[in-house]
């Protein structure tokens, strides 16, 4: 089991929940850690997980609350 | 439960604004906007995003459709305007003259999407989605508007070009033929430029 | 049946649905009224009634005359008013019934000047080039009308320098 990091984009837009993923995705974890993007923003979670699975990365989707999604990155 | 009342109470506002805007003989744009904002949000379609997501992130998937959303209308508005000309009438269709307004218009408005995270077209749909920060967008573009209105004619006095409508310099055939090809190279473009890779 | 619609009603489409949907909206548009789809020249009308409102008097400015003829018919049931308010209702009724309607917080006074900087440049921008992506890059280019293109290029090059932009506050100050 990796670590697990949350970040918190709650009503940002784009291009602010992606890029803030991939700068944390690629700098900050290591192979096998998680990140938690919560977000509020139904195409930054189709964009978060576009961009995991080009890269290889594995992810998931749940839904925390009505319209508010948490976007689970495990670094490959 | 609800969602239920919520959403039979946005149908019946639905048919009472289509309804009188019958009357008013403009029942068509409402209906047309409703599919617009219905469609573009199920395919979270944004304009800005064919821009920017390309240029940083290296994603073109919204790109490309737009590419062939204009592949498409090429030949459906083609066809109209031949159409119109055989029938003698004006021309249909957005054609506007070119000039340093046209270009330095749209540099701005490239740098504006960026920033304020959506186009003309999202910023409507993000007021749907019930993000409160995009009323200050509108905000902003309301005085910008007036004053682009205002320095038009000083841009336009730099340079500007009578509007060029392709079909009168080459011809119906080769324009549709020649932008077609173009609408595809920029695909191969962009999906070359998809493989391509930059750690930002 | 019913279960199925629902799924479809409420489930990501992909891009390309969305890129056809417009292409024979505005095809359908331009045969029926003759003008391709546009926002921002009724959003310009909003800034007249706006200005109207708050008592600026813009009556004896000559740069203004084309649209204040237009605003003598202004209403809530101007065709232009009906597609942009169409637009926003047909967004809240999807996004109502697939449970992603929320109103979403403001982060910060950084969100706000940059939406209000952004706004700003794309209503002058829009009205310098008669048009936005929607008006002027999609109208235009389909219209087979060269200004259409050049918009595209340039417009590129604009979101070119706002990518540096973002880049430099993404990494600095957000």
């Amino acid at each position: 089991m990796g670590k697990k990091y949350v970040l918190d984009v709650l009503g940002e837009v784009c291009p602010v929940p992606l890029f803030k993923t991939k700068e944390k995705v690629t700098r900050e974890l290591s192979s096998g850690d998680t990140l938690l993007v919560e977000t509020d923003f139904p195409r930054a979670v189709r964009n978060i997980i576009d961009w995991s699975e080009k890269h290889g990365h594995h992810v998931k989707v749940i839904e925390i609350d009505e319209a508010c999604w948490q976007v689970q990155v495990t670094k490959k | 439960m609800k969602r239920k009342i919520l959403t039979l109470l946005l149908l019946v506002t639905f048919i009472i604004i289509l309804v009188i805007a019958w009357e008013h003989g403009s029942s068509l744009y409402w209906a047309a906007g409703v599919l617009l904002g219905f469609i573009l949000h199920r395919c979270r379609f944004c304009f800005a995003a064919a821009f920017r997501d390309l240029i940083m992130f290296r994603d073109g998937s919204v790109t490309r459709a737009v590419i062939i959303s204009l592949a498409i209308s090429t030949v459906g508005f083609a066809l109209l305007q031949y159409y119109s000309g055989l029938t003698g009438s004006d021309v249909p269709g957005n054609i506007e003259a070119v000039g340093v307004n046209t270009m330095a218009g749209a540099f701005l408005f490239g740098i504006g999407m960026v920033i304020a995270g959506c186009c003309a077209c999202s910023f409507l749909m993000r007021l749907g989605e019930g993000f409160i920060l995009f009323l200050f967008v509108l905000i902003g573009m309301l005085p910008g508007s007036l004053l682009g209105l205002l320095h038009r004619q000083w841009w336009e006095s730099i340079w500007s070009h009578p509007p060029v409508y392709f079909p009168d310099y080459l011809g119906w055939g080769i324009t549709v033929v020649v932008q077609l090809l173009t609408l595809m190279g920029l695909y191969l473009i962009v999906r070359r430029w998809e493989k391509t890779e930059r750690g930002i | 049946m019913r279960k199925i619609i629902v799924k479809l009603l409420t489930s990501d489409w992909p891009y390309w649905v969305g890129g056809v949907g417009i292409a024979v909206i505005n095809i359908g548009l331009l045969a029926l009224t003759g003008k391709p789809w546009g926002i921002t020249t009724t959003v310009t009308l909003w800034g007249f009634k706006l200005a109207n409102i708050i008592g600026v008097r813009l009556e004896n400015v000559e740069a203004f005359r084309e649209y204040l003829t237009r605003l003598a018919d202004f209403n809530f049931w101007y065709g232009g008013n009906l597609l942009n308010v169409g637009l926003i209702f047909g967004v809240l009724v999807s996004a109502i019934i697939s449970r992603e309607f929320r109103f979403k917080k403001i982060t910060g006074k950084r969100q706000v000047y940059l939406a209000l900087l952004g706004g700003l440049l794309m209503g002058y921008g829009a009205r310098l080039a008669s048009g936005c992506n929607v008006g002027a890059l999609v109208g235009g280019i389909s219209s087979l009308s060269f200004h259409g293109w050049l918009f595209l290029i340039f417009a590129l090059g604009g979101a070119w320098v706002g990518c540096q932009i973002m880049y430099v506050l993404l990494r600095r100050v957000m």
